[in-house]
């Protein structure tokens, strides 16, 4: 069948679209339609800058800080760790210079939160609800595995085995990083589990420095972290529950250097 | 436009790992449409922080459902923001359900016809001069779309006129309403 963009740009079916009114098959044409024709999608996004602008009410200056702060993402510097000195650290004590500020999320601890605020409210909701919440989790979890895959698989993506350091010699952990693109897919779910109020967190060596690239949270499928490009080395470390700023390196778990 | 998709893509990556810094960008840049929708609803102006509050955190909370595939993620906050006006009003109480599940906030319209359309301050919200461009009709049925996130539908039923007239009027109030928008953001 051939589309002619311009009834589809004329149509006001992309204003539904940005509304989240249109009937969900003519949604899924859409999405459809947007993945072949840059001209729906670049219209898209410009019919949204003007809904933006249209429906705006700027909410008065003193919520930002509130709101913001009301994000349970919690801002819990580390103390900076004073670094033995030994011949296994030593690149990483240059590493350890500066680092990024981080502060990512509490395991998502879905289920629990449903049932307490669930309570009080009628059966066939909640039934429902719990349904669509799972179904949800389950597309998040396949869209999430199936990202993976297709960046395994793409040109130029490197496979990165991080070996244990010597405290956890046993342990090993896969890291894909694309330097093109500075993509980097991790899970760390061959790792052991920690005991709780501990985390994962994986950090890329980028010109001799740790930068953050994310937490590990078991919750999640989606295994993207934080993008790095020119990435020397990549490691692991335990830290309490929300991340570090700067890695813990006395429970550096593995690492490896980039093939150059 | 390739890099702009990488941009949002990157940015989406960040608001996955919840990064203050994107979650402060994201404020930045849509807390002023979302607050529009919320105040539409809502009202007062202590109700709509506390809305547009849990608004966030519930962005915060499901950002890993969202699925870039499926819709614009501006669309997918406007109807948290939406539900959460609604639910709001539903309840009748200033107590917010914090945690409440991600299914209610991607519903992609609500469902239930809230108590009293009446209740709607499109007059406060700044749009008035932009609504008046519409007809009455018109106006009627964005008003319903917009801050109730009702369907063709569901405006149907509500109004008792054929869908096909919803959908004819909705599409010229936006059409007209983005016409509009053009020319003021080009300074006429």
């Amino acid at each position: 069948m051939q589309v002619d963009i311009k009834d589809i740009l004329n149509s006001g079916m992309i204003e539904e679209y940005v509304l989240g009114t249109l009937p969900e098959a003519e949604v899924q044409e859409l999405n459809r339609l947007r993945e072949l024709h840059p001209e729906i999608d670049e219209e898209i996004i410009r019919t949204e800058e003007a809904m933006v602008r249209a429906f705006s009410k700027p909410a008065p200056v003193a919520w930002k800080k509130e709101i913001l702060s009301a994000l349970p993402s919690p801002e819990t510097p580390a103390p900076a760790l004073q670094l033995r000195r030994n011949n296994t650290f030593k690149w990483v004590a240059v590493a350890a210079g500066l680092l990024l500020v981080l502060s990512l999320g509490f395991n998502m601890k879905q289920s629990g939160d449903l049932k307490e605020s669930l309570a009080g409210m009628d059966k066939m909701r909640k039934e429902n609800e719990n349904m669509q919440a799972q179904l949800n989790g389950a597309l998040a979890d396949m869209n999430g595995m199936d990202q993976t895959l297709q960046a395994v698989f793409k040109p130029g993506t490197q496979k990165i085995v991080m070996q244990g350091t010597p405290a956890y010699a046993q342990n090993s952990s896969v890291v894909y990083w694309n330097p093109e693109s500075g993509e980097v897919y991790w899970d760390g779910r061959s790792l052991p589990a920690l005991p709780a109020g501990n985390q994962y967190q994986l950090w890329a060596i980028v010109d001799g420095k740790p930068q953050n690239g994310g937490l590990y949270d078991p919750a999640r499928r989606d295994t993207r972290m934080l993008a790095a490009t020119k990435a020397q080395a990549f490691a692991v470390t335990i830290e309490p529950e929300g991340g570090s700023r700067n890695p813990s390196l006395d429970k550096m778990v593995v690492m490896a250097n980039v093939r150059s | 436009m390739e890099a702009e998709k990488h941009n949002e893509t990157e940015f989406l990556v960040m608001l996955r790992n919840r990064l203050p810094a994107a979650y402060e960008k994201l404020y930045d840049m849509y807390s002023g449409s979302l607050n529009g929708v919320i105040y539409s609803v809502v009202g007062d102006g202590e109700t709509a922080r506390d809305v547009l509050q849990d608004t966030f955190i519930k962005i915060w909370e499901n950002i890993r459902l969202y699925d870039e595939k499926k819709g614009r993620l501006f669309t997918w906050m406007l109807n948290i923001a939406r539900n959460n006006a609604i639910d709001h009003l539903r309840s009748g109480s200033a107590k917010i359900r914090r945690n409440q599940v991600a299914s209610d906030t991607l519903k992609p319209h609500v469902q239930e016809k809230i108590g009293g359309s009446s209740s709607m301050n499109v007059d406060t919200i700044g749009v008035r001069e932009m609504l008046d461009l519409l007809s009455p009709e018109q106006r009627t049925v964005i008003e319903k779309a917009y801050f109730e996130g009702l369907t063709r539908e569901n405006i149907a039923e509500e109004l008792g006129i054929p869908v096909g007239t919803v959908k004819t009027q909705l599409r010229a109030a936006l059409i007209r309403l983005r016409e509009y928008t053009k020319e003021n953001a080009s300074g006429h």
